[in-house]
């Protein structure tokens, strides 16, 4: 076949070169970073799986269906299944009301439980569960019991020993859902503790957990039944659920701008590719090759080198993640799971996506040569149309896009700031460059560096579209990582409040607030709680405000009302106000998603039901909550003294030093006092939040490595002309000083004016993405104007003078041989 | 003289300083090359070595104009005498009209007198030409020659010329021919 054997002659003589380099750096680019965040990504959400216990929790009134069962065996899933329900632990003719959990063997499927040998004492990690006859209390229940292991509890009609110590249990959740004491034991003892009745609150929960946790996700939702919920890490856990979720966005716009790179590189080179092409095609005319003829053989060229390159590009791909998770092994905390096979089909794909989505125009003017090219070179030859050029490569990039990301709104946007910046570099780029002839008066360097880019503004158009697209890449990634990092942290601060107490009276409250800093404990605010209904919106019943549409799940039962004088620090108003002082009792402000799902309005008269009476507020403001902070936080809150008629206790968080000993202490000194210590799951989900910022960062590290690599291949794609430059330079007498001055000048000028262009784009995509994507306040940085040009226009400069060595090294005749051949 | 592959460009090429040869010795005012770097080589050339090549080698990406201006922006002469001097010699070699043209929109005729004014507008004292007309028909050939030898004639640089061509050889002073690396006089 003439198209293999063309190929095979072009690559020994090294025409293809640049164009198979190209193509196998972005494959290899893109596939290191497919390969990488697939790993990372499932890494982490097998890390945070470790809190919800499974990949998947399935929660519901009685166990679920054996059919369901069956299907999560089919697709290679394991499961568990647990029971909770409160019950009353007794012991030594005390009584406490806890939280029964029954566990069968497997659990928990994801992570571990810790249990210490006594009360007070060091947990330590344990692949098992209590044995039938046993139970294992967690310290608030040994303390309220005052037990200790060896002492045997009566549970419901049977007895239990406690065996150990219940330090943490990696699916218990940092809510107040789960704040009553724990008693876990074995699933064996239900029967004979007779506590299941007819009427009992029990939650069977089912652990699921497994790589085709998502499908079968997908197939058992349509199934639940309303009595039925089904979380996974994302939604299960909201404290690192969000996260997650972000930065799983974060490596698909990073794999995103990786696509966007590659793009360019490859339009650079084929454009190249075609031009170098002209003639031959033009001799194929004269050989009496129909122009669709001719095209088939370029074409066929192309799939070839798209196969190859593809498939070394893939290979090389694997290799390198493997080097580069090898380089960081140390670094990472998280053990990354081995790569799967679909990014190397993306690999491929990507390969011949991306070259007949970038190359296609360049066939095109192939097709369109002239026969009387032979002869004339400087016959004009029509190229593919606007639409064809800039069309086929969009639709290849928003193909490609939505195959790494799988987020249609982020590819979205990210190709409406890449739009965007083409037409800011078409036409402020060029005017720019066109009005930089003053910088020519600082020397013949610079006149040569500046004139070579007003010269031919197609050519430093593209260059200048390259550099600034790779610092945009850089600069967006930076920027997001930077922010997740600064919101995670945030969210999770060194001095979080670690235990939440409940139940505290009005009269312990001034003793216990004085313990606690007694014992160097920091206190929030109190907050009095009152259970009550929301009954009516102005005086029409909930049911018939909202017009047949379900009312939440919040206001279908009681719920926590509380009184304050001051906004909590993780709460914002979005609309109306907070209470001002003086303000009478009667006014509500509501959290604002509940506020919206109530189709209420700021004025609302709302009507309560507290036991048997009757109270009226009215709405003056929504307060925006961020429910993962670890504070107390209430879906309405009511102005000062208007809960005061009702008897009430006050639960709040604080921060315990030491938060074993500590809480034995004060529960020893107040016994109606419920503190429940978080201080492991701050820690198991600040561990987890640590190693998905590690994580980020690796990914970073590899977008500006990628991004270096681009920059340079599109170096070298001007550098045939570069040889052949300086050749004539230095035949006519240049000296070197000023070939490497003038090199420098136009690189450090394209540099600096990318690096501007690439500020601007970094603004807007900043604000889409941030706004629409990560739901983060996106603040104009005035750094991004500064840095960006410094820093690309040093970093474009040294590459592009680095690049250009060759053709200053070489003596004259030399250079015109290459540039000739 | 001599036949393809004998090593006449390479010979140009030593000569001009633009490769330094592997054995021997070649002087240019009394400077050996192989003894000077490679910008001690090209400061030597500039301004006083022209050259007109087979394939013209202009700049692609400067019009005419710029490209005889060229060589004497290397030299250091200002932008606006340059461009003078450029324009006279652009009309000189007949191309007074071409002068913003960019060496594709050029036919090749035209490039190589553009070359022409580029080799000569920096009056140089020695002046390499390889095959220069080796690239155009005939009649082209003929008046691009003729050119070159009258500017020749009006600056007075020693010519130094590579050519298949006998009769243009034959309007030489001097004729050698190069033969499994001889160099041998045929007429002077």
């Amino acid at each position: 076949m003439i198209a293999w054997r063309l190929l095979v002659r072009e690559f020994s003589s090294g025409q293809l070169t640049l164009l198979a380099v190209a193509l196998l750096v972005s494959v290899a680019a893109m596939t290191t970073t497919a390969v990488l965040t697939d790993r990372i990504d499932r890494a982490m959400r097998a890390d945070a799986a470790t809190l919800l216990g499974g990949d998947l929790k399935l929660i519901g009134p009685r166990p679920p269906d054996l059919p369901w069962l069956k299907k999560a065996e089919s697709l290679g899933l394991e499961h568990t299944e647990t029971i909770e329900f409160p019950s009353v632990v007794g012991f030594g003719g005390r009584f406490e009301l806890s939280g029964l959990k029954m566990v069968s063997q497997d659990y928990p499927l994801r992570g571990q439980l810790e249990i210490s040998d006594q009360k007070a004492g060091v947990g330590y990690p344990v692949r098992e569960i209590p044995a039938p006859g046993t139970a294992w209390a967690d310290p608030q229940l040994a303390a309220k019991l005052d037990l200790n292991t060896g002492d045997v509890i009566s549970v419901g009609e049977t007895v239990l020993e406690i065996t150990q110590i219940l330090i943490f249990e990696p699916d218990r959740g940092g809510s107040f859902v789960s704040l009553t004491p724990r008693l876990l034991m074995n699933r064996a003892d239900l029967a004979a503790s007779e506590l299941i009745q007819p009427g009992s609150r029990v939650r069977f929960i089912t652990l699921f957990a497994g790589d085709r946790a998502s499908t079968f996700r997908d197939w058992v939702e349509p199934r639940l039944d309303i009595s039925q919920r089904l979380r996974g890490v994302v939604d299960g856990r909201p404290e690192v659920g969000g996260a997650l979720k972000r930065a799983t966005t974060y490596l698909s716009l990073a794999g995103l701008l990786t696509v966007l790179l590659s793009g360019a590189a490859i339009a650079m080179t084929a454009t190249r590719w075609a031009n170098d092409h002209i003639g031959d095609s033009a001799l194929f005319r004269t050989l009496g090759l129909s122009g669709r003829e001719t095209t088939r053989i370029f074409a066929w060229e192309l799939a070839i080198l798209g196969a190859a390159a593809s498939l070394f590009g893939v290979i090389l791909g694997y290799l390198i993640q493997f080097a580069l998770v090898d380089t960081i092994a140390g670094m990472l905390t998280i053990s990354l799971p081995m790569p799967s096979f679909y990014p190397a089909f993306l690999g491929l794909l990507t390969g011949f996506v991306i070259l007949f989505g970038f190359a296609t125009p360049a066939l095109v003017t192939l097709s369109r040569v002239p026969p009387i090219r032979v002869f004339k070179r400087d016959y004009a030859v029509g190229g593919a149309s606007w639409f064809l050029r800039y069309g086929m490569a969009m639709s290849s990039i928003a193909a490609l896009g939505y195959l790494y990301s799988e987020d249609w709104r982020l590819t979205a946007w990210v190709l409406l700031a890449v739009v965007l910046l083409f037409f800011l570099v078409s036409i402020i780029g060029r005017l720019v460059i066109k009005a930089l002839g003053p910088l020519e008066h600082l020397g013949p360097a610079w006149r040569f560096g500046i004139q070579q880019l007003i010269r031919d503004p197609a050519a430093s158009g593209g260059q200048l579209m390259a550099f600034a697209l790779t610092a945009l890449a850089i600069a967006m990634v930076s920027l997001v990582r930077f922010d997740l990092i600064t919101t995670w942290e945030a969210q999770v601060p060194k001095d979080a409040p670690n235990t939440f107490v409940l139940n505290i009276t009005d009269a312990d409250g001034p003793e216990f607030v004085e313990l606690v800093k007694a014992r160097g404990g920091q206190l929030a605010p109190l907050y009095p709680i009152v259970r009550g209904r929301l009954e009516t919106v102005n005086g029409i019943r909930l049911s018939e405000h909202l017009k047949g549409q379900e009312a939440p799940g919040s206001v279908r039962r009681e719920l926590s009302l509380t009184e304050a004088s001051t906004l909590g620090l993780d709460n914002r108003i979005d609309r109306g106000r907070w209470f001002r002082a003086g303000d009478a009792p009667g006014l509500v402000t509501i959290e604002s998603k509940l506020f919206d799902k109530l189709n209420l309005v700021l004025g609302d008269q709302l009507n309560y039901q507290i036991g048997p009476d009757l109270i009226s507020a009215k709405v003056i403001g929504t307060r925006v909550v961020q429910w993962d902070s670890m504070l107390p936080n209430f879906f309405m809150i009511f102005s000062p003294e208007t809960l005061r008629p009702f008897e009430s206790t006050s639960l709040t968080s604080i921060r315990l030093r030491d938060p074993v000993s500590d809480t034995v202490a004060i529960s020893n000194s107040f016994r109606q006092v419920t503190l429940l210590s978080v201080d492991a799951i701050l820690n198991q989900v600040r561990g987890i939040l640590d190693r998905v910022s590690q994580a980020v960062t690796v990914v970073l590290y590899f977008v500006v490595v990628g991004g270096v690599l681009v920059l340079a291949a599109s170096v070298q794609t001007s550098l045939p002309e570069r040889r052949k430059e300086s050749a004539i330079l230095r035949t006519l007498g240049g000296s070197d000083r000023l070939l490497s001055q003038s090199q420098w000048a136009e690189f450090l000028t394209l540099g600096v004016l990318s690096g501007l262009l690439a500020a601007a784009g970094t603004e807007l995509l900043g604000w889409l993405v941030y706004t629409h994507i990560f739901n983060l306040q996106w603040q104009s940085l005035w750094m991004i104007w500064v840095l960006l040009p410094i820093t690309n226009g040093l970093v474009v400069g040294t590459i592009g003078r680095w690049s250009a060595k060759e053709a200053r090294r070489l003596p004259p005749a030399q250079l015109l041989k290459i540039a000739e051949t | 003289m001599g036949p393809s592959g004998a090593g006449k460009s390479t010979l140009l090429s030593l000569l001009a300083g633009l490769d330094v040869p592997e054995s021997g010795e070649i002087r240019f005012q009394g400077n050996a090359f192989s003894q000077l770097s490679e910008d001690a080589r090209a400061g030597l050339r500039r301004g006083q070595i022209g050259f007109v090549f087979q394939s013209f080698q202009l700049l692609q990406g400067l019009t005419a104009l710029e490209n005889v201006m060229l060589p004497l922006e290397l030299s250091g002469l200002p932008v606006k005498q340059a461009r003078h001097r450029g324009l006279d010699w652009l009309n000189r070699v007949g191309l007074g009209k071409r002068v913003s043209h960019r060496p594709r929109m050029l036919s090749g005729g035209e490039q190589q007198r553009t070359a022409l004014a580029r080799a000569f507008v920096t009056d140089p004292a020695l002046m390499f030409a390889d095959e220069p007309t080796g690239n155009l028909d005939r009649r082209t050939g003929q008046a691009v020659n003729d050119l070159l030898f009258e500017l020749n004639a009006e600056t007075g640089a020693t010519l130094v010329l590579v050519t298949h061509d006998e009769q243009l050889a034959a309007r030489c002073q001097r004729i050698l021919e190069l033969e499994n690396g001889q160099l041998l006089e045929v007429s002077a």
